[in-house]
Order: structure tokens, then sequence, then C-alpha cells
């Protein structure tokens, strides 16, 4: 639900014509397709076409959305860690996300499938949450 | 974004300004430091993604200094407490603030002041939370400049008339030049790609808007162009006389990933890491820094923490970086190597420090 709000935002935003700055009524909704593409395999084939598309999986890391849009926008959330990581390290990830513009046809199936694999092209707080722990690997 | 325009120009007469020449032997740390500071900041907010723009706004601005602890007048989200995790980066814990409709949750973020004290920067991202569960992000850079230099320092010439200057002053300089640099470079990727989402059908940006877009656009690269080139010459000369010197390859890779450059990027990190020594000891102090700005008291590691192991992984896996068979470094230096491949050039820039 949130990222498919913060996917709305991220299009809608584009469509201001004045900076009146967090501002709803300048917000025009977008329909976000979900159904039943809910696997990775089929999330990247979705994305590397450029459609819109919300997929939330649980994996042994922890659950994450990923999220795709019409104009070739790649956001991935980390929505929470398995309860096993410490208190700090759940602060730094959960609930931050990352985004990602791409050309149709060029998307990056590693930023589904790794943790770090093609995330220089992206920006966000889960990316820079990322580059910091990377250091302790 | 008209107003968007203005706003960049002044921060391009911003970055013009001539700061303090590099100063002393024995650089400043703000973290020994109690009393109070006064900045001229430059306040760059990113509301693209709440129906905004990017528009900025300069203040003047005081910091209360206790020594490792300090606290930061009002930028726009209310007066700000942190804390100093090295002589001069001054750690800002996330929090929330209350807007005038809703609520925003502010990241926590770095704050780099220059060993001369002539400047700082900094930039946090913040999520907004209006009514009806309305959501957006943004966010919000911070540079100061301070013409008075460092508190009770009388400001040093950097080098006397005729006298070579030292590969560290060089190097303080250099970097100076670079960090205004990069905050342009990062600010020039953010327009593009602001400019990238409206010039597309179905957009609702109007021409005017996609014109001044661009325009503001062209504006930064032409300022970058004139800009990158003295900064060069900088790193050139030093590397002239010392080619093995750590930060001024680390500095140029940098300068060439903000410049999708990555085969010197790539050339330029292999050269910086050769120094093992030096990378080793850097390894360390950016554990420790980047540990202390978490609030991570105990490190995390492959063993206490399955997503670090998992990250390990993944990051082993990894072939290709930026389109570049990324290859393999050695044993004691990797985690440097691959730290550097994902954070933004300011921050791997900085996160070293300068040589002493």
């Amino acid at each position: 639900m949130l990222i498919g709000i913060i996917l709305l935002v991220l299009i809608a935003g584009c469509s201001s014509s004045s900076p009146a700055g967090k501002n709803p009524a300048n917000i025009t909704p977008v329909p976000t397709q979900s159904g039943p593409c809910m696997d990775k395999a089929c999330f990247i084939a979705a994305a590397n076409d450029c459609r819109d598309l919300n997929v939330t999986i649980s994996e042994d890391t922890g659950t994450f959305t990923y999220s795709s849009s019409g104009a070739c926008i790649f956001t991935k959330t980390l929505v929470s860690l398995n309860a096993s990581e410490s208190r700090q390290i759940r602060n730094v990830l959960e609930g931050k996300n990352m985004t990602c513009m791409y050309t149709r046809g060029k998307f990056d199936p590693r930023l589904v499938t790794s943790l770090v694999g093609g995330i220089e092209y992206c920006r966000g707080d889960l990316k820079d949450g990322l580059a910091r722990l990377v250091i302790f690997t | 974004m008209l107003r968007s325009a203005r706003g960049f120009l002044i921060i391009l007469a911003f970055f013009i300004v001539p700061v303090a020449a590099d100063a002393s032997a024995s650089p400043w740390s703000w973290n020994k430091y109690a009393g109070t500071s006064q900045w001229d900041v430059t306040i760059t907010e990113d509301e693209s993604y709440c129906g905004g723009g990017i528009t900025t706004n300069r203040v003047s601005l005081s910091i209360n200094h206790d020594f490792s602890n300090a606290k930061m007048g009002n930028v726009g989200h209310g007066e700000a407490p942190g804390t100093f995790i090295s002589n001069n980066i001054l750690h800002m814990p996330s929090r929330p603030v209350s807007e005038t409709t809703g609520s925003s949750t502010l990241s926590a973020y770095d704050i780099y002041f220059t060993t001369d004290c002539s400047a700082f920067a900094g930039k946090y991202s913040w999520v907004y939370h209006g009514e009806g569960g309305y959501t957006c992000r943004g966010s919000t850079a911070l540079s100061g400049v301070n013409s008075k230099g460092c508190p009770g320092v009388k400001e040093i010439p950097s080098v006397a008339p005729g006298v070579t200057p030292s590969v560290a002053t060089q190097i303080a300089s250099a970097r100076k030049d670079l960090n205004s640099d990069l905050i342009l470079r990062d600010l020039h990727e953010q327009v593009g790609n602001y400019a990238t989402l409206i010039d597309r059908p179905g957009s609702g940006a109007s021409a005017g808007e996609i014109a001044d877009t661009k325009q503001l656009l062209t504006d930064i690269t032409n300022d970058i162009q004139q800009r990158e080139p003295p900064i060069e010459d900088k790193y050139n000369a030093i590397l002239s006389t010392d080619p093995n010197n750590f930060w001024a390859n680390w500095d140029m890779a940098e300068l060439k990933k903000a410049q999708r450059n990555y085969p010197e990027y790539f050339r330029y990190t292999e050269k910086a890491l050769a120094n093992k020594n030096i990378a080793r000891e850097k390894a360390e102090e950016v554990r420790k820094n980047i540990a202390g700005g978490l609030g991570i008291s105990d490190f995390p590691t492959t063993q206490n923490s399955y997503f670090i192991k998992r990250m390990s992984t993944d990051a082993d896996a990894i072939q290709s970086v930026y389109g570049i068979d990324a290859g393999k470094g050695e044993p004691d230096t990797e985690k440097l190597r691959i730290f550097a491949f994902w954070n933004q050039p300011y921050d791997a820039v900085n996160v070293v420090g300068l040589p002493k």
C-alpha cells in the first residue's frame, strides 16, 4: 500500500506544473496493477516491459516490495527484516526504499535477485543504507 | 520552475564565492571546540515528488558547539542536535518534525566540515506524512560558508610566495573545490532525472516547464564543465610528483565516477588501493565512522547478522559494476573497494578524510 502511494506521488510529482510543495491537491491518481504476477521472474519480465506492477515477496532476509511503472521507474522497498536482525540494522533499512530509472528492455534483474547488484544507478535511503553497511561484509 | 532556475543561479553564485585559503599546519577539529559558529547557509529543497519543485533559500545560521555535541539552528525543520563522529563530521540522527499540516520524518545524515572552517555541506532526505494517508518524499541539501575562519585561530596564508605547498595542503585545496563540484554533480543528476520524468507523453508538464528544466540542466552542465578542468589540474599536479598518492588517486576516482567515466574510475581506485597500509587503515576508520553514525555499538558481521552474510555473498558474486567487469580486489582492501562502488562520490571522498 505504502509503495503504491509513493509511486502515485512520484508520477504525480512529475506532472506538477508549479512548485506548490507538499500539496496533495496536485496529485493525480495513477492506476496500479496487481494480479497473479506475484513472483520474481514474472515481476522482472513486467519491469523490463515497463508495466505498472507492485509485488510484495517474503524472502530469507526479509520482506520486500518491488514496483515498476509505465515510466520505467523501479522502486524497491525493504518492508521488514527478519526479527533476528539487530534493532540498529532494522532502523537503518526497514521502511526504506530506492528508485531506479532505466530504459525499456534493459531492466537489470539483479535489482530483484540480489541485495546489491545493479544498485549503482539507483537513489534513495535504501541504497544509501546498503552502501554503508557493505563495509561490514 | 523559473523559481528553481533562479534558485539555482544563487547556488552557482555560492559555489563561485572564493573561500578562505587553507590555513594551518594542524587541521581544525570541530569536536574539540565549545562555543558558537556563524554560517551563511544555502538550503536547496527538492519537493519534486511532493507536487513542488527544487527551491533554494539562504539563511544565517548559528551552530552551538559543546565539544562532541552540537546543536544546529533552524534550517526549516527546527533546531537539530547532533554528535561529532569524527573531528569534522557531525552526525544528525533521524527525527520526526511537525509540519503546518501533518508531519515529516527526517533521515539521519552527516555534515562534513572543511578543516579550514570555511565551509560545510550535508544533505538529508525526508518523508512527508499528510492528511488522508498522503505520503511523499524529498530532500534538503545544506551548504554553509564562514568567512571568519576557525574560531580563535588567525588566518595563516596557505603558502608563502615562491614556496611549494605541501602535498597535504594541495590535497586539502583540491578537495575543497571537489566537494563543491560533487554537490553540483548530485544536483545535476536530480534535475536530469526530473527532466526525464516530465519530458514524456502524459507527464502533464507544460512546454514552458520542460524548457525551463532543460535550460537549468544546460546551465548546470556548463558550470560543471568550467569547474572540473582546474580541479583535475590540481590533482594531476599532485600526481605528477607523487603518482601513488592515496588521496589524490581516491579523489580522482570519485570525480571520474561522478563524470560516469567508469574505466578511469576503476583505474584510479586501483592506484589508490595499491597503498595497502593506508587502505587498511581507512577501511577500519570507515567501519568505525559508519558504526558510530548508525548508532551501532557492536560491528555487524557475517557471523552475527544473516542480512550482512547475504550482502557479503551477493557482493562477492558481483561480476560487473557500472557495466564494467569489476574483477576482484586484494583481500586486505576489497571491502573499501566495494564500499566505494555504491556510495555517492561526495560521501566516498569525505569518508576517507585528508592526509595529516
